[in-house]
């Protein structure tokens, strides 16, 4: 049996909710880009992981979420 | 077209002469065949997986309901991501994670919040499901590859090898809407941005086009990797890794004729290459030049030999029996190795890659690790 590797996904439809819930958990005032500082919105989210305890959010810049595909193995 | 054709012709003729017993008869050899391919499509997960995408994709363009439409994307991303993923070669392995995608749903998403190290990722809807495949390509491969090594290699050489991964991973999904949108919007900008890596991946490009990246490169970055584990980086062992690539692409990058190094002895990495290439050598000069090549590198305690083999597919073309004892010299250069030295093989891979001229070529790879 083949390891897995499992990524949570979240339907572009549901972020509001999600993005909500995690801003208000983590209790942060908002949401930024790890890599370029925007806001980010449920229009403009990508992906987030938890790093050191951190939640690093990405927006949907290509460049962002490159940069942040990168950190994901280190 | 024409072969279907004559199948349906020659069932046609086969129940005139026979009759009704065969109308059964055929009727029961269709009914195992779909029922053996069911049971195996069932038994292999990714196949499933594709399948249950193609049903789901269906439900969704008939009823645009959302639920259909998740099940769509993330079955048909797992599927087709995974089947990719056992096409390409690792060593004699696979990418050593397969991907496992779960949705975060309206109920969750109100409590959901994520563990150290869980990514969760935006997909778009299933109208741009290229673009949802690429996102997770990436994320793939940058969480189940290189492991070990990407603290100490350079950001440029690290990106060169991520962006050929996702590539070939994109290539063997064999969709090329797919690949295309990845290298319109994600390789060719990424490349154009920077010298630094655009000269590192010509050098993984021409190192991947002779079946090296994969087949070696990785499998001693992979080695590599586990040798090293928990040791502080060093500048040795950047350049090691470079000068490791810089070897290879030397091979890589040879032609006829002209002499390339064989052997990389460093520290942490000793390995050999053994090019069996040149018909006119192998036909006239038989494998004792190879033997004692190979001799050479177990002299210097090399830990693992690469003996790759390119036969020109012309040549069978021209000289059948040419062609014929060239495939033979080389199975014999093999047995001669098993059986003289103490060596384990460790893998045997035949592939198809092209040469530095563009030609085409049938390649073979073989690790070998000799047991001092």
């Amino acid at each position: 049996m083949d390891m897995k590797e499992v990524i949570k996904i979240v339907h572009h439809n549901e972020v509001g909710d999600f993005l909500e819930t995690i801003i208000k958990l983590e209790k942060l005032k908002e949401a930024t880009c790890y890599k370029c500082g925007a806001k980010v919105t449920t229009e403009n989210f990508k992906a987030l992981t938890r790093k050191y305890g951190k939640i690093l959010f990405c927006c949907d810049k290509l460049e962002c979420y490159r940069s942040f595909t990168e950190i994901l193995g280190k | 077209m024409f072969e279907i054709l004559n199948i349906f012709l020659a069932i046609y003729e086969f129940i005139k002469k026979y009759g009704i017993f065969a109308l059964i008869l055929i009727i029961i050899v269709a009914f195992i065949w779909a029922i053996i391919f069911f049971v195996r499509i069932l038994l292999d997960e990714d196949k499933s997986d594709l399948w249950r995408g193609k049903v789901y994709k269906s439900i969704y363009k008939l009823t645009k309901k959302r639920e259909a439409e998740k099940k769509y994307i993330a079955n048909d991303i797992a599927g087709r991501l995974n089947l990719a993923r056992r096409q390409m070669p690792f060593g004699e392995e696979s990418i050593p994670k397969a991907l496992k995608v779960e949705w975060i749903d309206g109920n969750q998403a109100e409590s959901y919040t994520p563990k150290e190290g869980e990514l969760v990722v935006k997909l778009e809807s299933a109208e741009t499901q290229e673009k949802n495949i690429v996102s997770l390509a990436e994320v793939l491969i940058s969480r189940t590859t290189l492991i070990g090594i990407r603290y100490i290699i350079s950001e440029y050489l690290e990106n060169a090898m991520d962006l050929n991964l996702v590539k070939n991973l994109l290539k063997e999904i064999k969709n090329r809407a797919i690949l295309d949108w990845y290298m319109k919007n994600e390789y060719m900008p990424k490349i154009i941005q920077n010298e630094n890596l655009k000269e590192w991946n010509s050098k993984i490009v021409e190192i991947d086009e002779r079946g090296l990246f994969t087949r070696l490169l990785l499998v001693e970055l992979d080695n590599y990797g586990k040798k090293i584990a928990g040791r502080l980086k060093t500048p040795e062992m950047e350049s090691e890794i470079e000068n490791l690539i810089e070897f290879l692409y030397k091979i890589a990058t040879k032609t006829y004729g002209e002499d390339a190094p064989l052997d990389y002895i460093t520290k942490n990495i000793k390995i050999g290459v053994l090019i069996v290439g040149e018909t006119s050598k192998v036909l006239y000069a038989g494998i004792e030049p190879y033997v004692s090549a190979f001799i050479h590198k177990l002299n210097q305690r090399i830990e693992a030999i690469y003996v790759l083999s390119l036969s020109k597919e012309f040549l069978g073309g021209y000289n059948e029996k040419n062609a014929r004892t060239f495939e033979e010299i080389q199975n014999l250069l093999h047995q001669k190795i098993e059986q003289d030295f103490q060596v384990r093989k460790d893998f045997e891979l035949a592939y198809s890659c092209t040469d530095v001229n563009g030609r085409r070529r049938k390649a073979r790879c073989i690790r070998y690790i000799p047991i001092y």
